[in-house]
């Protein structure tokens, strides 16, 4: 998996998950808290286009973490765990705003706000603005992928779609995101 | 751990690749998250301290006390009780992006920490974007959340004294705008 492969690490977060399971006490959570926040916030700000959705993802993956922990049996990472969490959460959230996604066309169905946020080449100022205005199709896979380092694989699973789909959404987004940057469109292979 | 399939990107991806993987979170978002943890038993409520720990607390705060005692350093003394109250109203901030706020934030909560420490700070908040209105005449409805991004209370001697405390605000350094308003006492 794409994070958290340090023997080390995972250790650490064994004792830590320990204590808390022990003490459920804050000092306890925030060791856990400052050893993961950080990647599963830019990951939840990033999924959902917006700092303050972020911050209530992060605040959901926490509260499900503590509750599922006495049940986690590592078979994954510590990380791996909490941003599947995460991953399942936003799919939930995206599901009750209304949004269907369609992963095989990266566009959604019923959402004519998402429209609104159609891309305007040049529009964007940097790539965290074009991200953001990318359909949450295209922008779960390319984040994934091309930030987070995940493979199609384990998209795959995560999102519970082929790998066909999570490659062709990627290249579909990176299309999107060159057009939203003002880049030369990439040359074609012969 | 980036790039397991690094001979599948091409200059968006190499440029997503250099983009941060973390990101830190508003420094209040942890305080939320422990209360709504605590809310639902997940969590011992803050305060609630073990019996095994008391002793060493009490050891730690001994020691703080002769240090304190010793050095002779000691914070300013918080004004008195029913002192003036004043409301700094932060606003928006022109460019603002969802990256560079966390990073943002935090120094904000830095600087109401020193603050709190100062016994100057009574609370504070970053708002959310969008907000209802409630007009009498027309009724209920979405409305831009127009130019207050945060505020925060704090107690001074008089207005002169808390805009101050307003000027230290590292909103100013990122080009906002601070209203300073007093509390009216009801």
């Amino acid at each position: 998996m794409p994070v958290e492969r340090d023997g080390r690490g995972g250790e650490e977060d064994r004792r830590l998950v320990r204590g808390f399971l022990r003490l459920r006490d804050e000092t306890s959570f925030s060791a856990l808290y400052s050893r993961h926040a950080g990647v599963l916030f830019a990951l939840a700000s990033r999924l959902s286009g917006s700092a303050s959705d972020g911050e209530d993802l992060l605040q959901d993956v926490w509260v499900r973490a503590a509750e599922g922990l006495p049940a986690f049996r590592w078979e994954s990472s510590l990380r791996t765990w909490l941003c599947g969490i995460l991953l399942r959460r936003w799919r939930e959230v995206c599901r009750q705003r209304g949004r269907r996604l369609r992963l095989e066309t990266g566009e959604f169905e019923d959402e004519p706000e998402a429209r609104t946020r159609a891309l305007e080449p040049g529009a964007f100022l940097d790539l965290e603005s074009a991200l953001r205005g990318l359909p949450d199709g295209y922008r779960e896979v390319l984040v994934l992928h091309d930030v987070n380092g995940y493979t199609h694989a384990e998209i795959a699973a995560l999102l519970e779609i082929e790998e066909g789909t999570s490659k062709s959404q990627l290249a579909r987004g990176r299309r999107r995101l060159r057009e939203a940057l003002g880049a030369a469109p990439k040359r074609e292979k012969a | 751990m980036r790039g397991p399939e690094s001979s599948d990107r091409d200059e968006i991806g190499a440029l997503s690749a250099n983009l941060p993987t973390d990101l830190p979170p508003p420094g209040e978002a942890r305080e939320r998250i422990v209360s709504a943890l605590a809310a639902r038993g997940l969590l011992q409520p803050p305060g609630l301290v073990r019996p095994s720990r008391i002793a060493a607390l009490l050891a730690a705060a001994a020691a703080l006390f002769a240090a304190g005692l010793l050095t002779g350093r000691h914070a300013p003394a918080p004004l008195s009780h029913g002192a003036p109250r004043f409301v700094l109203f932060l606003s928006s901030l022109p460019g603002e992006s969802a990256a560079g706020e966390p990073a943002r934030v935090d120094e904000y909560r830095k600087w109401a920490a020193d603050l709190r420490g100062h016994g100057r700070l009574i609370s504070g908040e970053k708002l959310r974007t969008g907000a209802r209105l409630l007009d009498a005449q027309k009724g209920a409805g979405a409305m831009s959340a127009g130019d207050v991004s945060g505020f925060f209370v704090v107690e001074a001697a008089d207005i002169d004294q808390a805009v101050a405390v307003a000027r230290t605000c590292p909103h100013l350094r990122h080009g906002g705008r601070i209203t300073i308003r007093a509390i009216a006492p009801v």
